[in-house]
């Protein structure tokens, strides 16, 4: 199979493969969650947690390919559709942020009283919304 | 195919030219996915790629892109 049909097999499942990397950043914050909650974060995991949460962002944003494809082939799969979709993922995910620093910002004005982990799921959450939202638009393409 | 107020003659040119959507996506540089949402009118190129697709299907831009031709003159 020429480089070109593998390179388009890649833009076929790079959504999927966004959903499953975003998908584990969830959970994985979810039991981060759950260890603040139960006040024994183990200590290697918040590490796991945040490297993990890079992922997804490399996986959007980054130059996937980098080490497989020539320059032509990552031109092609970091195409211009491709960029429109980082940047819907991008204005998406930084609403999600926004509005979770906007409600830690009510906190730190005395106008309200957080849980210890928001600051956490906030940042989860923002990372998690732009692997899904990249992988929605990406899945959600004509075959 | 119309995309919004655009029509879109891609796939007619593209048929004409013996090219399938994975032969014209080689050509200029993309990905195959982003020639078929073109076609279909889910994604509007920018004019770079428009111009590159003009150029390698032999004709111009406002032949694959262009407005509607409204029923009567707007006064």
């Amino acid at each position: 199979m020429p480089e070109s049909a593998q390179a388009d097999r890649f833009v076929a499942s790079r959504g999927r493969i966004s959903f499953y990397v975003s998908l584990v950043a969830i959970l994985w914050t979810l039991v981060i969650i759950w260890a603040v909650n139960e006040g024994e974060v183990p200590g290697i995991t918040p590490i796991g947690w945040g490297v993990w949460l890079l992922v997804p962002m490399v996986w959007v944003f980054g130059l996937p390919g980098l080490w497989r494809w020539s320059q032509t082939d990552r031109a092609r799969i970091n195409d211009e559709l491709a960029r429109e979709h980082q940047h819907s993922a991008a204005v998406v995910s930084m609403f999600v942020l926004m509005a979770g620093l906007a409600v830690v910002s009510l906190q730190v004005l005395g106008y309200a009283s957080l849980p210890t982990w928001w600051p956490v799921a906030t940042i989860g959450a923002g990372v998690g919304t732009a692997g899904f939202c990249f992988a929605w638009l990406q899945m959600s393409l004509p075959e | 195919m119309r995309a919004g107020k655009l029509e879109i003659r891609l796939r007619e040119f593209r048929t004409s030219a013996g090219l399938t959507q994975a032969e014209l996506a080689e050509l200029v540089g993309v990905s195959r996915k982003t020639v078929n949402t073109v076609e279909n009118g889910v994604f509007i190129p920018s004019t770079l790629l428009a111009l590159q697709l003009a150029a390698v299907l032999g004709c111009k831009v406002e032949d694959i892109f262009s407005l509607p031709v409204r029923s009567s003159a707007a006064n």
